[in-house]
């Protein structure tokens, strides 16, 4: 596998989810720049992500924490989301499942043409990924194998959103396939 | 009578569509719903007379473009119209849905204007 870079694909990360939420989901967001982040530093409520493959390799993933994913799903729904349950993640799903589409089809003069997967909705407290578990740690670790693998050298690319207050982070990670 | 099969394995995503139908005028006076494609042909089997198939690429079990196939197979006396609601929006994907003998093409996601737009063909707008 080779890394490749992907700074250029913030500005589509952006555009992507703004189209997403202005046509499905009537919720006021702001971006906020960008940062990589290593994965064995992520620690969140909902991880709900779709991966990639073809040319590339690679996972788009919303990380938030529990009040922001009630929020959307409300927004989406209509309804009082008042707890994470089945219609939360579905919700969370979906918005991955739209955002990872939308974006696909904007990188794929850099990236070549992607399958991507059905999403995947995790929902705790305090949750992380990593490849390997090597020691005792408050957190409960995740490892997610689909398309690329995760370990403690990768680097996420962050683009945070807010709204209202709240916010949550759009991460990618990608590579090439040798 | 108007009759409209809702397949998609988001049962949000059923949800959103059948609100935004409504919403945007237009007349469906029942809604079945299927988590998958192998659903979605018992739906057909149970009942045929379908006025539109509203149909995702992406589910577990039996794909969309595996249940338009299908579907197309079958030689229904009464051809039911498909129209694929996906977020699978390239040009590739379009054409191969068309081939596999889907009628029409939305992609998630989509404003109100896009869908009275594209399922105003085949539904009544009060």
């Amino acid at each position: 596998m080779t890394t490749t870079t992907y700074d250029d694909v913030v500005e589509d990360i952006v555009s992507s989810t703004n189209e997403v939420f202005s046509t499905m989901i009537p919720m006021e967001i702001t971006s906020d720049g960008s940062f990589y982040q290593k994965e064995d530093m992520i620690s969140t409520d909902v991880i709900s992500l779709v991966s990639f493959t073809g040319e590339h390799s690679g996972i788009l993933a919303i990380f938030c924490c529990k009040e922001i994913a009630l929020k959307i799903t409300s927004s989406m729904l209509g309804i009082e989301a008042a707890e994470i349950d089945h219609d939360t993640k579905d919700a969370m799903g979906e918005v991955a499942n739209m955002i990872a589409g939308t974006l696909k089809n904007k990188i794929f003069e850099k990236f070549g043409a992607m399958h991507l997967s059905v999403p995947i909705v995790i929902a705790g407290e305090s949750l992380s990924i990593r490849s390997a578990t090597d020691g005792s740690n408050d957190q409960q670790d995740i490892k997610i194998t689909s398309g690329v693998t995760c370990n403690s050298q990768s680097s996420w690319l962050m683009t945070p959103f807010s709204s209202n207050g709240s916010s949550f982070n759009v991460g990618f990670v990608v590579k090439k396939n040798d | 009578m108007s009759k409209v099969l809702l397949v998609d394995d988001s049962a949000v995503m059923r949800k959103i569509i059948q609100r935004n139908i409504k919403e945007t005028g237009m007349i469906v006076d029942e809604f079945i719903e299927a988590g998958d494609g192998k659903q979605a042909l018992d739906k057909v089997n149970d009942d045929g007379a379908l006025d539109l198939i509203l149909l995702d690429w992406n589910m577990p079990n039996m794909s969309g473009i595996e249940f338009v196939k299908a579907l197309r197979s079958l030689n229904l006396p009464n051809r039911i119209p498909v129209v694929m609601v996906t977020t699978e929006g390239s040009e590739t994907k379009v054409s191969e849905a068309k081939e596999s003998g889907a009628d029409g093409y939305l992609t998630k996601p989509f404003t109100a204007d896009q869908l009275r737009d594209t399922l105003g063909d085949y539904l009544l707008i009060k």
